[in-house]
């Protein structure tokens, strides 16, 4: 704290607070009474600016409020009837395991006759299609049995 | 509401002085309150009261930073004119004072020191005033005036010590004079 080589002291600092500060208050307590009336107005327009807001967000929460009447509630619960008894049949479709099964067969055989395969690949993807034929027919047979 | 209201009217006058002093116009101070006051209640009334009193001084803060800065750009664009609205009302504050002092005969010491001080708030720089100021009058404590101004708690201390040098200073002339 120096200004012009002159220390300041806590006391002296403390000394020069308290009497700004009675100057200060000393100032507030002398302001003109015209100052005075437009600070009131000021702090009534903040006050009133608040109520204003206030009673908007309630005048759009009732407006929000007037939107839940009986035909709309009526009408939103038909439509929810509508759509809950129309969407199993909408869903219903054939088997999709089934379909993908038969077509990706289908492909394997087009996909073996197109490529050129030499004699050992072809024995290897031919073993591969008998292990599965007898699997399936494993299957049946078993089905069979136990119907 | 009403704790608001409260709290406004408490706060009122001290910070029409606050903005007096940083804008030497007694109807720029007001409209500086004003909007002030409007921002408080309309933005962070819902807050917690003990927050009210920072949050207010910051927005005052802030707005009496934006007068400065259009004061800047007005003296830009019209550099010819004179800065005759400041230097005239520079006065004002301390005419203002000395006119409502009443027993003058016992009171014309601390009269004369009062409007001295004031004239010396007046005439510090910005940021010292504002810090000496919501330090010093507002009590606000160094993390709470460094968070309203915006700056670092140590150049809050400086900017204190050194307005309170300053204020020393012209005390200390008023004495030898």
């Amino acid at each position: 704290m120096m200004e012009q080589g002159k220390p300041i002291t806590e006391k002296s600092a403390k000394h020069i607070e308290k009497q700004s500060n009675a100057a200060l208050n000393d100032s507030v307590e002398s302001l003109s009474p015209s100052v005075e009336t437009s600070l009131q107005q000021a702090r009534r327009i903040a006050i009133d600016s608040l109520e204003n807001q206030h009673q908007s967000v309630q005048r759009r929460l009732f407006n929000l409020g007037s939107l839940f009447n009986i035909k709309v509630l009526s009408a939103g619960l038909a439509c929810c009837l509508v759509v809950f008894f129309t969407l199993p049949f909408i869903t219903n479709q054939p088997n999709p395991h089934s379909a993908t099964f038969l077509s990706s067969n289908t492909a394997l055989s087009e996909f073996i006759l197109l490529s050129d395969f030499d004699d050992t690949e072809l024995e290897v993807i031919e073993d591969i299609e008998f292990a599965y034929w007898l699997s399936q027919e494993l299957d049946q047979g078993s089905e069979l049995h136990n119907g | 509401m009403r704790e608001l209201d409260i709290f406004l009217q408490d706060i009122e006058k001290r910070a029409f002085r606050m903005a007096q002093l940083a804008t030497h116009s007694e109807a720029d101070a007001l409209d500086i309150v004003q909007e002030a006051m409007i921002k408080l209640a309309t933005k962070y009334s819902e807050r917690n009261p003990s927050e009210w009193k920072p949050l207010f001084f910051k927005i005052l803060e802030n707005r009496i930073l934006d007068w400065h800065r259009k004061q800047t750009v007005m003296r830009k664009i019209f550099f010819w004119r004179k800065e005759g609205p400041d230097t005239d009302e520079h006065s004002e504050l301390t005419h203002e004072v000395a006119d409502y002092q009443f027993d003058p005969e016992s009171q014309l010491a601390s009269e004369q020191l009062g409007t001295h001080l004031l004239s010396a708030i007046e005439s510090l720089p910005m940021k010292q005033q504002q810090c000496f100021l919501l330090r010093s009058w507002e009590g606000l404590s160094t993390k709470e005036t460094a968070e309203v101004m915006n700056i670092n708690k140590n150049s809050v201390k400086t900017h204190y010590a050194r307005a309170l040098s300053k204020l020393k200073h012209q005390q200390e002339n008023l004495e030898h004079t």
